[in-house]
């Protein structure tokens, strides 16, 4: 029996995440696929690696963190969350997210003081703080971690959890998974608020999600792009 | 004079008391939402586990 923790499967068309995405198209988005690094703290999401190196996330674990984190959101209320990202795939996932359950969208450059400055014009006194990426969000998280407000953070095998209160394992990389990743739970976040029933569709699909590139973009990533990854 | 005494949060964690003004974090569990799950600032910083007493959720 092929079960999720075999790395090399492609997932079946029949059986259906949500509606309208199956397995294998959940799997061609890229949302399992790691690093050639893996740090401990995140050892427990991930299987063996792949002949080439790379470590894959257990995508089942994925489904199954994006469905308590909905529940969490939805518990706190998404008007007091902050989604933060500093990455550009993120811009749009982020912002998507945030016009489906009114969360409070912070993408770009994180003004230090944003959550511990009051006297700061653009001060924000949430309770919950979901950012894309650990490694490159850090002054979201250190001054959540001041405040001691809850962290929910896309992390890749690479990533240290440090001061994340629960992690959402998967490719925080990759245009397409963070699209996926970011659309699955603001699915799960409205189904949880009893916005969604479980076989109604989002106003916005995976497509949608996705930050849209221009050719000269593609090019200049393409450059910049490790050999050994290409 | 009556002493009082204050009782302190313990952490999920390490189930160490939880002093006033550490950075510790608070929040309900995020699975089952029925218990308070407090981590403290040393739990938090190395990132250890924590397991909900009620469902037995394992994070982070």
């Amino acid at each position: 029996m092929m079960s999720s923790q075999d790395g090399d499967d492609a997932g079946s068309e029949e059986k259906m995440v949500v509606p309208l995405l199956s397995e294998k198209a959940l799997l061609a988005t890229g949302i399992r696929i790691g690093t050639q690094v893996r740090t401990k703290s995140m050892e427990q999401f991930t299987t063996r690696p792949r002949p080439d190196g790379l470590h894959l996330l257990d995508y089942s674990k994925t489904l199954h963190r994006i469905d308590v984190a909905g529940k969490f959101i939805s518990f706190v209320g998404p008007q007091n969350v902050v989604v933060y990202t500093s990455r550009d795939y993120g811009k749009v996932p982020v912002e998507k997210f945030c016009e489906l359950t009114q969360a409070i969208p912070v993408v770009g450059r994180f003004m230090p003081g944003t959550l511990t400055n009051p006297l700061f014009p653009g001060h924000l006194d949430v309770e919950l703080i979901v950012v894309a990426d650990p490694a490159s969000d850090t002054q979201a998280i250190v001054e959540a971690a001041n405040m001691g407000t809850p962290v929910i953070a896309v992390c890749d095998t690479d990533n240290i959890t440090d001061d994340v209160d629960l992690v959402i394992p998967g490719n925080n990389r990759g245009r397409r998974s963070l699209a996926t990743i970011f659309y699955l739970l603001a699915r799960s976040v409205l189904t949880h608020s009893s916005l969604l029933t479980g076989d109604q569709q989002l106003k916005y699909t995976i497509d949608d999600f996705e930050t849209k590139m221009t050719e000269a973009d593609v090019e200049e990533e393409e450059e910049e792009r490790p050999r050994r990854f290409r | 004079m009556p002493q009082r005494s204050v009782s302190l949060p313990v952490c999920t964690s390490c189930n160490r008391p939880v002093m006033p003004g550490e950075k510790a974090s608070k929040f309900h569990c995020p699975s089952c939402q029925q218990v308070a799950v407090w981590r403290c600032e040393k739990c938090r910083k190395f990132s250890r586990r924590y397991k909900c007493v009620n469902c037995g959720f394992e994070g982070p």
